[in-house]
Formats: C-alpha cells, structure tokens, sequence
C-alpha cells in the first residue's frame, strides 16, 4: 500500500490521516478503506475511519457506511488482523 | 400456411352462396315457365344443372381439403406413440411389429399429403418435424458433450464481453492503462482457453457427423448401427492386421489376438495357420521352442538349452501344425473369418483446465420412495458446488490490503479502537490508491451465486423432501462443522413452507369455526320456537327434527378442531422454532422487549377446575358421538377462555394481561422471535336474522 495521505477537516483544521486497510466486497460492489488520524478519543481509544467508495463510477467521493452487514464486514476484517501472524 | 387454409375457406363460402343462388334461379325460371319457349326453359335448366354439378364437385374437394389437417393430425399422434413404444422396448420381436405398423401409418399419411400441395406439407413438417427414428445412445453422448463446449465457450466470451467493457471505461480513468495492461492478459488467457475448447469442439462435430451418416446407412440397410459399426470395423481391422503381418511385427499380432477375448479357439487356430503360411512364406525366423524334459532322480545337472517359455500362445499352436502344406494366396480375399470386437480405444481428449468457468450442473439424483432422508437431500441441494465457510453470512470480503504497521500495532493490544463509520469533512484523498483497489475489483461473485443456486434448488424440492428436512435435519444440525450459511438458506425456505402449511390448517379451522356457531344460533332459535305454546304437535315436531339435522356431525367436527390445532402447533412449535434454535441462526435479545411476554397471574384452580369439567364433558360427547353435548360443551369452553383473555396494546405491540391468553387459530406468536400484532378473533358466524330466514326457507321434508 502506498503511504498516500487523507486530508480531514477537524474542528476547522486540516489533519492528514493515515491510510491503514482496503478491501473490497463483491455484494456490495463498493471498495472499503480505513484510515486514522492517530488521536485518541475521550474513552481513551483511537479513531479509525471506515468509507466506502464505489470503484466503477471512479474516484468520486467517500460514502458513510450505513448498513449493519458492511459495518459487521469491518468487524470481521478487525477480528482477521488479530488472528493473523 | 394460413393463407392456404383462409382461401380454401373462402372458396367454400362462395361454392355454398353461388349453390343457394341457383337454387333461386331455377325457382325463378320455373315462374317465367309460362313466358319462354321449352328450348329455352331446357337449355336454361342444362346450364344451371351443370353448374351446380362443377361447383358441388369443388365444394366436395374443398371440404376434404380441409379436413386433411384433422386426419393428418391423427396420423402424426398415433406415430409419435408407436415411435416412442419403438424407442422404449429392447425385444427385437416386438420392434419389428412396430416398425411396420409405422411404415404403414406413413403410406397413409402420405397419401393423404398427396393431396395438398407443396406449400401445405413443407409447413406441416415446420409444425410436426420428422418422424425418424433415432436409437442410437452413442449419438446421445456425443451430442451431450457437444453440450457442454458449447456452454464452456458461451461462458468465456461472457467474460470476454465483461472485461471488453471495462477496458472502455478503463479509458475515462487516469490510470487506464496500468488497467488495460491487467486486462489484455486476461483476454489473452481467455482466448487461449476459447481455442482449446473450439479445437475439442470440432473434433465432437466431426464425430458426431460421422456418428450420423453410419446411423443413416445402418437404418437404409435395415440393420441396427451396432452390426453395421462391427461390419465397418472388421474391414478397418483386416487392414491392420495386414500391415501388422507385412510390418514383420508378429508380437504385436499375437498379442492383438491374445487381447481379444472374444475369440473362440477354433477361430484362434485359424488364424494361426495364416500366421504360419506367412511366417513360411516370408522365412522369418519363429522363437525357439523346446520342450521340457523332466529330470528323474540325476544328480548331474544336464546341459539343457535355455528355454524361454513362449509368451504367447500362439506359438504352441504353430508348433503343432508345422507340417500343414503351405498355400500361396494370402490375401485380403484369404481371410475369410469374421474377427469380433477388438477392444475399443478411448478416443477422448485430454486437456487440462487451468479455470472451472462453469459450475457442474450434476444431476438431481431421485430414488424411490421410502428411500432416503435429509442427507441425501441436502447433498443433492448441495451437488457441483463447493461452499465456504463464511458463504451466506453477511458480506463478503475480497482484496484485504492491511498496513503492517497496523498489524503489528494491534498484535501488540497496547490500543483500543474507535470505528467510526461516518465520514468526516474530506479535503483530498488518496486517488492512486482508490484506483488501485479498482484494478482489483472483479465481479466474482462466486460465493453470491453459490447461496443463489441453493436458493432455488430449495424452492424446487417437493413438499416430501421438505418434511424429511423439518423433522430430521434439526436433530443433526450440530454435526456439521460448516458454516451456518446454509442454515439461513434452509430455515428460510421452510418458515415459507410451514406458514403455507399452518395458514391451510387454520383456514380449515376458522370455517369450523364458523359453522359451529352458526349452528349453535339456530339450534336456539328453533328451541325458542319449539317452546312456543301457541304451535301444534307436528309444528313442534318439525323444529326438533331439524334441531336434530342440524346437529349431525358437529361433535367430529369439534374433535377436527382440536386435532388440526395440534397439528398446526406442532409445526411451529416444535418443528420450525426448535430448528431455529438448533441453527442458533439469530440472537433473540429478550430484556425489554420479551416483557410482552412476561406471566402475571397466579394458578386460578377454579378456574382450573372447570376447565377440566368442560374438558371430560368434551372428551365423551366425541367418544360417543353425542353432536348437541359436543357443540354446547365446546362453545362453553370457548366462553370460558374468552371472558378470561384481555388484550393491551403497548408500543412494541399487543400484550396479553389476563389470566388466559386464547386465540382459536394457530399463530407462532409465543416465540419472541416475531414481534407482530396478533389477529383479530374470528367472525362467529352471521345474525340472528340470517338464521331465521334459513330455517323458514328450508325445505320442508319432516314428517312424523
């Protein structure tokens, strides 16, 4: 993966983001990308951002995830990175 | 070919009107009989005549025309059966007698093609096709596999075309030609693929023409294909054997005989003294053959040659026959044997598949009935595919491309995370990257068309292949250590399935329903009416003969009720509700919203008590086939549970707060899983009116 940045607007600031993970689904037909501005949220965690993107229509915009089985999907993808060696 | 049918029809029309209208005529000439001369009356009458005689004539043609259709149409039925009886049997006896029934159906209904013209038959043979006979199962196979390339290449240019158009839109991206460079490899190996398949493709086509033209030949030679093939073999096999002989190549000639089993001896001896007048013919040298001599008792080992055991048999038998004279003509002509099958070579290609382009459409197995169970069932659901894991639940996931930085970082457990799945305010992003995950990006949908293939097997298995799954499937769920995935599947074809079966069983139940309260309303108006003092014997009498038709059958009718409930319940209850427990297919989060379900009351014994009364009172009537005690204990009952039922309605639905929850039809509404509103309670039966006028407009039969 390329160290290719996203550049966020945060509280009137612009913050580059790291682009940590991409994958693609075939049910959804949209691609996937997680990245992360490697701040840490008040509960003490740190924020990653998940948008899909549609891959056909071309590099257009990033999209929230709104269905359950897309944010399920990510889960999963968490749960493959820690089973990993 | 309509054409033809509407003018002839036509004609008919004008034959039928030019007869009526000479009809007309001669009664009009027969009126100005008195006016004209009797040569004219005469002539004028000859012509008429003639006329009438030339257009009956085409009016008699013209109908059998049209009614050729209807005899051709039972010609075409009745040899469409005999070829089918051909087809089917396999006693030869039996095949000749059909054979020539059809041949003689055929005459006649050439015959009566003879009639029409040309235009009419080559339409009849669009319509009807031919009537050849096609008994030849090679044919069959070939033309199978056929088939089967043709589905192979139709589905490679499928993808062809797919990946044709995203080399069009690969032009409207910056990054299009990284993209085409991917894609043209992939056409290349497609097209590689695609020659191979059309090589074997063509080499099916030419057998099976030659197939066909053998089929034809055997068929015109009144002989079946198998003995026309063994004729055409047995020439093509004199012919190696020549150039086997003239080769010098004895080995292998022997062996060709040894291989054949079929050979009788005698024909094996035969053939060996040809062998032998070749062999003396041409002086080539025969393998040494020496007989072995038994040694007795000597402890000097003699000096034998070195025998080498023949490997062939055909060697003894040259040896025996060595001194036969040697004939001169050894010639095509010379062999006069027929040789049987030789064992036949496989002539199949072997290609390697680098892809499985297709999925293997194998073949539903059927076995007969009381045959098989839910195995069986869910292998045949099951058959060509090969399901992961994770196929059925939820997405799936293609193309992981994970930083290691990451990974290291969360094997590490130092952070917890924050998903956050709404997108912030984007001010660049990261173009080459997207694109790259578009590069990857190919529509293989395996897994999607798996599940979907499932999908509709399930909706085509018959109403038996669905009990065996409802009954015995849920006992064995835990064995299998695939994925839950085709569980879904199942479950949900068979919540389908049991909602059909219930929602028939309580339809059956509600007109039960219906009529027993319907009855019981005008059992009480004829006991109102029977009690009326003011009516006479036979009147009275009359209202309690009908009392007492009208009761018949009303105590089965309770029992029905009660049996079909159960049944209905059954279902539910412990056929599709334990299966979705036994597939754990969801979680049921049961805190605020199971209150609905929530029991409030105390065990009322007295209520209990009569309960169990109406219920021994219930019991008996049915027993002894007591109707009125039956129907007036059962709709006592239904009183009893209704006055103790109240409904609430709550924001998450209706709740049951009273000391009974009662509701005549089945409904799976005790499972916390479907949170819906219950039905409204039945209809019981019409008004008091409708009875009246019933019981009045009845007919009146009754007599004492």
């Amino acid at each position: 993966m390329e160290d290719e940045k996203i550049v966020i607007k945060k509280d009137g600031q612009e913050v580059e983001c790291e682009v940590i993970f991409t994958f693609t689904s075939p049910d959804t037909g949209k691609g996937y990308i997680g990245y992360t501005d490697h701040t840490i949220a008040k509960n003490g965690r740190k924020n990653i951002y998940v948008s899909s993107f549609d891959p056909v229509l071309g590099t257009g915009k990033l999209e929230d995830l709104t269905d359950k089985r897309e944010i399920e999907m990510v889960q999963r993808v968490f749960k493959m990175i820690k089973g990993s060696k | 070919m309509e054409k033809y049918w509407k003018e002839l029809r036509k004609n008919v029309r004008s034959y039928k009107k030019t007869l009526e209208a000479n009809k007309i005529k001669r009664q009009m000439l027969e009126e100005m009989k008195k006016h004209l001369s009797e040569e004219e009356y005469l002539r004028q009458l000859a012509l008429l005549d003639e006329e009438t005689i030339r257009v009956n004539a085409l009016l008699v043609e013209a109908k059998d025309l049209l009614d050729t259709p209807k005899k051709t149409d039972t010609y075409f039925e009745t040899i469409g059966k005999l070829v089918n009886l051909y087809n089917e049997t396999d006693d030869p006896k039996y095949k000749k007698v059909i054979g020539e029934e059809i041949n003689n159906k055929r005459t006649e209904l050439l015959n009566a093609y003879k009639q029409l013209p040309e235009e009419a038959i080559e339409s009849y043979n669009n319509l009807y096709g031919s009537i050849e006979l096609v008994e030849d199962k090679e044919l069959d196979k070939i033309s199978k596999q056929q088939e089967m390339f043709e589905n192979i290449i139709r589905e490679y240019n499928e993808r062809k075309a797919a990946l044709l158009n995203k080399v069009g839109l690969s032009y409207e991206l910056s990054n299009g030609e990284t993209l085409r460079k991917e894609y043209n490899q992939e056409l290349k190996e497609i097209n590689e693929e695609i020659a191979i398949f059309e090589k074997y493709l063509n080499r099916i086509n030419d057998k099976y023409t030659v197939r066909a033209k053998l089929v034809k030949e055997a068929h015109a030679a009144k002989i079946t294909p198998k003995a026309y093939e063994a004729i055409i073999n047995q020439a093509s096999r004199e012919e190696e054997l020549n150039k086997l002989l003239i080769s010098h190549n004895m080995a292998s000639v022997a062996n060709r005989i040894k291989e054949v089993n079929t050979i009788s001896s005698e024909e094996k001896e035969k053939y060996a003294k040809k062998i032998k007048q070749y062999l003396r013919k041409r002086t080539v040298k025969a393998a040494p053959v020496v007989e072995k001599k038994v040694v007795e008792t000597k402890p000097v080992v003699e000096e034998k040659t070195v025998v080498e055991e023949p490997k062939v048999e055909v060697n003894k038998v040259i040896k025996e026959e060595l001194d036969e004279p040697v004939k001169d003509d050894f010639t095509k002509e010379a062999i006069e044997e027929k040789i049987d099958k030789l064992p036949e070579v496989n002539d199949e290609p072997v290609y390697k598949v680098i892809k499985k382009p297709y999925v293997k459409e194998e073949a539903y197995v059927e076995y007969p009935d009381d045959a098989y169970g839910y195995k069986t069932i869910i292998s045949n659901l099951v058959r060509g595919l090969e399901p992961k894991k994770y196929d059925g639940i939820g997405y799936q996931i293609e193309n992981i491309d994970i930083k290691e930085n990451f990974k290291e970082e969360v094997k590490t457990g130092n952070y917890l995370y924050n998903l956050v799945h709404v997108v912030p305010a984007i001010v660049k992003l990261p173009f080459v990257g997207m694109q790259k995950i578009a590069n990857k990006f190919l529509y293989r949908n395996s897994a999607k068309r798996r599940m979907q293939i499932i999908k509709d097997r399930l909706n085509n298995l018959p109403e038996r292949d669905l009990d065996i799954l409802l009954k015995e499937y849920k006992n064995h769920v835990e064995e299998e250590r695939y994925g839950t995935g085709l569980n879904v599947l199942i479950e949900e074809r068979l919540e389908k399935y049991t909602t059909e079966k219930v929602d028939k069983i309580n339809t059956r139940i509600e007109d039960n329903y219906k009529d027993l309260f319907r009855t019981m309303k005008k059992v009480n108006v004829a006991e109102e009416k029977a009690r009326d003092k003011s009516l006479s014997d036979d009147e009275r009498y009359e209202y309690i003969q009908y009392k007492k038709e009208i009761l018949k059958g009303k105590a089965k009718v309770v029992e029905s009720i009660r049996n079909d409930y159960n049944e209905a319940k059954d279902i539910l209850s412990s056929g599709m509700d334990s299966f979705s427990k036994a597939s754990k297919s969801e979680s049921v989060k049961n805190n605020y919203v199971g209150y609905r379900f929530s029991k409030e009351h105390n065990l009322d014994t007295d209520l209990l008590k009569r309960e169990a009364e109406l219920e021994r009172a219930e019991k008996a009537a049915i027993q002894t086939g007591n109707d009125e005690m039956a129907l007036r204990v059962f709709i006592e009952n239904e009183k009893l549970l209704s006055n103790n039922t109240t409904i609430k309605k709550g924001i998450l639905g209706n709740r049951s707060t009273g000391k009974k929850y009662y509701m005549p039809l089945v409904e799976e509404l005790e499972t916390p899983k479907k949170l819906y509103e219950r039905k409204s309670r039945v209809e019981y039966g019409n008004d008091v009116t409708e009875t009246v006028k019933d019981f009045e407009s009845r007919p009146k039969v009754y007599t004492r």
